[in-house]
């Protein structure tokens, strides 16, 4: 019985046309779906971008909306507007001595970190420029975080030193 | 034909189950939900991770009595052993005059013990006891001021002058950093701390005016791994089983990954490359349920005619580590340490540096049985590097085009 279910087997083709697309489909499927997770979230365009200082929110810039700055903080951030370029003071003390320039592109929809006097080093000036979702830059001695507006921050890749 | 007409169903089955699967709320591999975190950079003036699986996706806000527990501690602990405190017990330390008797707290009173405890062990290649040398070299939180305003007598006017010799060799003399000479008892339930009478030194400055330096202590590194200790007995403590709690990236606790699939449930963790880019990692290791400590040059440092000066000093010479007159700059740049505690992983990792690779060798074979430990060797002479280790090469994954030697 084996034998002869074998035989059958071998006396069909091994692909009909309709399995070719079906498998065909479904490889495209596992390609497609793969690229959206693996590259997609990394490339998804910035929106805004969003500032925090502590735990807080305190400042949003949206492409499509605008600055916003949070109550109470009107005083700290300040935001000048020069044709693409969006300017956004931050600074860190109420005596408005520590400070951070960071320098939105609405064109490129790209942001950097483009002034501070936080430490000799100025490492945040050194950090990548946001341009996705998952752009961030800290300023570890002002304590300040910049991230994309809709950006959620990865825990799932612990590093150290 | 019917083979397609399957293959269809399927294929549509499966479309079907992933919507209905995506459109409830995700769990990872371990069945809990997806990792979530709280940052801080309000503490050791670095930055302070909790990564952790919320009971609920639905309410975060009720792991927020564990975070603020974290940061309290954190907090407690910097008041405790920060020399920038007036009120904590290292800065009282340091202004003491020798001979002094100096009262701590409980908190400062277990970092004197476990620093002395390192300190003996490694045979003074950790030592606490260099406060007045990394102040010396510029690495102070002072320092960070930008613009830096020089007002010790012995702070260099530009910063590409190196110190003056006279307070270096003041500074690293053997009675100004021998921190086994450090007096530490209880009585009646309070602890102290006795500068030794011998670490004093007096120096007149450029006007002829004399001061009195003694010894000073630091628990910079050693500290964020004692909080990294206390954070995971929180943490624990609250139910957690998964997730992570790093503190200025150097120290780490590891649960487990709630996404792997194995059953120890270990993290993929970066190491950090001490000559890339920021962010770049030269090693990956496999570990969970541990804690990890790494030191290196490439933290706080900066460069004066092509001789790296590090945060790390050695307290024998007085120089930053692979910076003292007479090498090639040659030496290990980066070391780390898996499960020891983060506070023992911290000193340890610091010695190491400090001792070079034939000691941290020796010291590794016989001190660090059963943990698994690397460090990365620069030779100057021929610019290359080496990874030596006692890990098993199934245990990492090397991202660097690097030579490994086994320990």
């Amino acid at each position: 019985m084996g034998t002869q279910r074998i035989k059958l087997v071998k006396e069909k083709k091994p692909f009909a046309p309709l399995d070719v697309i079906v498998y065909a489909a479904l490889a495209v499927l596992v390609a497609v779906l793969f690229a959206v997770f693996v590259f997609g979230a990394d490339k998804t365009p910035l929106t805004g971008i969003r500032f925090v200082y502590g735990e807080e929110t305190v400042f949003t810039y949206s492409f499509a909306g605008g600055a916003s700055v949070s109550a109470g903080w009107e005083d700290r951030i300040a935001v000048e507007e020069e044709g693409d370029l969006v300017r956004v003071t931050f600074y860190a003390d109420a005596e408005k001595t520590e400070y951070n320039v960071l320098a939105i592109d609405k064109a490129q929809r790209m942001a950097k970190m483009e002034d501070a006097n936080c430490s000799r080093r100025k490492d945040c000036m050194y950090m990548r420029p946001i341009e996705t979702v998952s752009g961030v830059i800290v300023c570890v001695p002002h304590g300040l975080k910049i991230m994309a507006l809709d950006g959620q921050e990865d825990f799932s890749h612990p590093s150290l030193g | 034909m019917k083979a397609a007409k399957q293959g269809i169903c399927i294929a549509l089955g499966a479309l079907l189950a992933a919507g209905a699967l995506s459109a409830c709320a995700p769990k990872t591999a371990a069945g809990v939900n997806p990792l979530m975190g709280f940052t801080s950079y309000a503490y050791f003036g670095t930055s302070c991770i909790w990564a952790f699986s919320p009971a609920s996706a639905e309410d975060t806000d009720a792991e927020e009595p564990t975070w603020n527990a974290l940061k309290a501690m954190m907090g407690r602990t910097e008041e405790s052993i920060s020399d920038e405190y007036e009120q904590s017990s290292v800065h009282r330390f340091n202004l003491a005059a020798a001979g002094e008797e100096v009262e701590l707290d409980a908190t400062a009173y277990k970092l004197f013990v476990l620093a002395q405890e390192m300190y003996l062990q490694t045979e003074g290649a950790y030592n606490p006891a260099v406060g007045l040398l990394v102040d010396l070299w510029g690495f102070t939180p002072r320092f960070k001021a930008a613009p830096f305003v020089p007002e010790l007598p012995y702070d260099r006017k530009t910063s590409d002058q190196l110190p003056d010799p006279v307070y270096l060799t003041a500074f690293s003399a053997p009675e100004m950093t021998d921190f086994s000479a450090v007096e530490l008892y209880e009585r009646e339930g309070k602890y102290y701390a006795v500068k030794p009478a011998s670490a004093s030194v007096v120096i007149p400055d450029a006007e002829g005016a004399e001061h009195t330096y003694t010894m000073q202590v630091n628990f910079g590194g050693i500290g964020k791994g004692y909080c990294v200790d206390e954070a995971e007995a929180i943490i624990r403590a609250a139910g957690h089983k998964y997730g992570y709690f790093n503190l200025g990236g150097s120290s780490m606790c590891m649960l487990q990954d709630p996404d792997a699939t194995d059953e120890a449930r270990l993290w993929s963790i970066d190491v950090a490359s001490p000559r890339n880019a920021v962010f770049e990692q030269y090693l990956s290791v496999r570990e969970a349920d541990i804690s990890l400590s790494s030191s290196g040059d490439y933290e706080e440092y900066y460069i004066t005619d092509d001789v790296r000066y590090c945060h790390i000093v050695d307290g024998s010479t007085g120089y930053p580590v692979n910076a003292a007159p007479g090498g090639d700059g040659s030496g290990i740049i980066t070391a780390s340490v898996f499960g020891l505690t983060a506070a023992e992983g911290d000193a340890t990792t610091t010695a190491l540096m400090v001792m070079g690779r034939e000691k941290a060798i020796a010291y590794i074979t016989e001190h660090l049985e059963g943990k698994d430990v690397c460090f990365l060797y620069y030779d100057a002479s021929a610019d290359s590097y080496t990874m030596y280790t006692n890990m098993d090469a199934s245990e990492y994954t090397l991202w660097a085009d690097i030579a490994v030697s086994e320990i």
